[in-house]
């Protein structure tokens, strides 16, 4: 029996907590401790099924930073003002126990697993129709069973897999789920992530085979027989179905087309061609969404956008995240003057490479100024086109694919403004994304 | 005719069941394989990217696998020696990985203290005793696992303190590791 003093000190290790030598010192006592070597396994076998149980099965928010925060939909984010924080963490608490409870009793979870092989969940606005193959026995609308057939004319619609396979499938589309590790897209741009125990997990189209072999990548299936996929991390293994099979294993960064001809071609991988995270709400509808009373957002083309409030003080909007995809146009409007700080976010679950000048577009203040516009690293450029609106366009390539755009330093900073329109142009690929955070007020 | 040859369609099953036999192990084992790597890498964020390293190596190499051998030692050896050339190509160098006689000890360890069907039974029975805390015990384990924040950015979150939050996961993981243990052993759990 080792002293609790000793696995304190192992927990403190495997917590990041302890220095270099005092962990070399550990590390000398565990040599000679069998006990407390054999100790110091178990609990880095705890440490790691704790992990996965705390990261495949409960279903919070996983990308907010912050632990009390549930899933947003666009009509819970900032309607409840009083406490909202206190709120949102008694909820993810009753969330986690149940989501525990259904955990702790395997047998009767087992017995009465009517989990369906994928469910779904669309942005709103989203034009689908469900055939299910024969009769169903689901109890949700926004489930698939094995045969069923998706239909997606207009909109977004996250799939989320039994297996724990996560996809953004982006209309048009239509999809068939053969079963809970295959699903066949006879037309459609998906982006799949696909954790470890979902390895084998199948994407079939037309033209193309893709079996995964842990990793995260995304499938185009076109209706003139074009079909393509991006392998963004880990491997994939892609092949040509019928008499001519081509087989090919792609890693991160490589991406083919399968075309009529029957042919594997080389393609430049593109990320910025699918859409990694659920947008909260179709771009298209052009309608303001109120996130509270001072702020309105509005968007056009596609924009997704993830807002949040200062935990500590008012009930103003304080910050945020939004990705703009080609085309898109995003409004922010305040009903006080105030300062605004944007810089360069992560477009969620994508770390691919891209290259320079790719990204470009304008934005337009209403009132207030562009005060600095802060670039040591000459990362973005800001080009005056009249004394309100302004091109930006980023200028750096990801020279290294671990380099994200949250680790640039520009930003821009703009003084006493009411409103930002803030547009990707057309001609522009892929999507952008920018964090913004009000960093005071300018009260009248 | 010369029925020895194999046709390419037969190679082709062969392959695709040898594969599929091979997809099965690597899935069985990844509990395993993240818990050898984070025993060489305690506290480091970058343990996901290792063991996904390891998978793709792993992969690459299964045809140099041979069947009915201990896989899981094979594994082990592999995410050892991916281990040991991550911390080289990021300049770092660890006391531990560049130990070989410990971390051989520690590869033991893990083959014969946690042997793979006790390994497989850990979750239910992390379940199981995940189910003998507390409401609030769940809740600050789970939320400090799931959020991957260190234990000053958690204590804020939550409005502990530093020390008060470090003791109390302590007392949780201790209660639950001594609870998986005696679950395995098939003695009674003691609370």
């Amino acid at each position: 029996m080792i002293s609790e003093q000793m696995e304190q000190r192992i927990y403190q290790c495997l917590d990041g907590e302890l220095s270099e030598s005092e962990k070399e010192l550990l590390f000398h006592e565990l040599e000679k401790d069998p006990e407390a070597l054999k100790v110091y396994c178990r609990c880095a076998a705890l440490d790691a099924n704790m992990q996965r149980l705390a990261h495949s099965q409960l279903h919070l928010d996983d990308d907010t930073g912050n632990i009390a925060v549930l899933k947003k939909s666009p009509n819970t984010v900032g309607t409840k003002k009083p406490k909202v924080v206190a709120t949102l963490a008694l909820v993810a608490s009753v969330a986690a126990i149940i989501t525990i409870l259904g955990l702790l009793a395997p047998q009767l979870w087992q017995a009465q697993d009517h989990t369906p092989l994928v469910s779904f969940d669309p942005t709103p606005d989203t034009q689908f129709t469900l055939v299910h193959d024969g009769e169903t026995d689901l109890l949700e609308e926004t489930c698939l069973q094995a045969g069923s057939q998706l239909k997606l004319s207009q909109g977004t619609i996250e799939l989320t897999f039994k297996s724990g396979v996560r996809s953004i499938i982006t209309a048009p589309a239509d999809l068939v789920l053969d079963d809970g590790s295959t699903l066949i897209l006879n037309t459609g741009t998906a982006w799949f992530q696909v954790p470890e125990r979902a390895i084998g997990f199948t994407v079939r189209t037309e033209g193309l085979d893709i079996v995964d072999l842990g990793t995260e990548f995304g499938v185009i299936a076109k209706r003139n027989g074009h079909h393509e996929v991006h392998v963004f991390k880990g491997e994939v293994k892609a092949s040509r179905p019928g008499a001519q099979k081509q087989s090919v294993k792609l890693g991160a960064g490589q991406a083919r087309r399968s075309d009529s001809t029957g042919q594997l071609a080389v393609i430049k991988p593109s990320s910025k061609s699918f859409i990694t995270k659920r947008p909260t709400s179709l771009a298209a509808t052009g309608k303001p969404l109120n996130i509270n009373k001072g702020t309105q957002v509005t968007g056009e083309e596609g924009i997704g956008y993830t807002l949040s409030k200062n935990k500590v003080s008012t009930d103003d909007l304080k910050d945020g995240e939004f990705t703009i995809n080609s085309g898109g146009k995003l409004a922010l409007t305040f009903n006080e003057l105030v300062d605004l700080k944007i810089s360069t976010a992560d477009i969620p679950y994508n770390s691919a490479p891209w290259n320079s000048n790719e990204d470009f577009g304008k934005f337009t203040i209403v009132e207030g100024e562009l005060s600095e516009v802060y670039d040591p690293n000459q990362e973005i450029m800001v080009e005056p086109l009249s004394d309100t609106s302004y091109k930006w366009a980023f200028t750096k390539p990801n020279d290294d694919k671990y380099r994200t755009p949250s680790m640039q330093s520009c930003r821009i900073d703009l003084k006493g403004i009411r409103k930002l329109e803030l547009s990707k142009d057309a001609s522009s690929p892929g999507q952008a994304a920018f964090k913004f955070q009000v960093i005071s007020s300018n009260r009248k | 005719m010369d029925n020895s040859s194999t046709s390419p369609i037969s190679q082709d099953a062969n392959e695709n069941e040898a594969d599929g036999a091979y997809v099965t192990l690597l899935t069985q084992h990844q509990v395993n394989i993240q818990a050898f790597i984070t025993s060489l890498l305690p506290g480091d964020p970058d343990i996901e990217d290792v063991l996904q390293r390891t998978n793709i190596v792993l992969w690459n190499k299964r045809e140099q696998f041979e069947r009915n051998t201990n896989f899981k030692a094979w594994a082990f050896s592999i995410a050892r020696w991916e281990t040991k050339a991550w911390l080289t190509e990021k300049k770092r160098k660890d006391w531990l990985v560049f130990n070989d006689e410990l971390t051989d000890q520690m590869a033991e360890q893990f083959q014969e203290s946690i042997p793979d069907q006790k390994n497989e039974d850990m979750l239910p029975s992390l379940r199981r005793c995940l189910s003998r805390l507390s409401d609030n015990e769940r809740f600050l384990i789970f939320n400090y696992y799931q959020a991957d924040k260190s234990i000053a950015e958690c204590a804020a979150i939550v409005k502990k303190t530093e020390g008060a939050l470090r003791v109390a996961l302590f007392r949780i993981r201790i209660s639950l590791r001594r609870c998986i243990e005696s679950h395995l052993a098939g003695k009674e759990v003691i609370s």
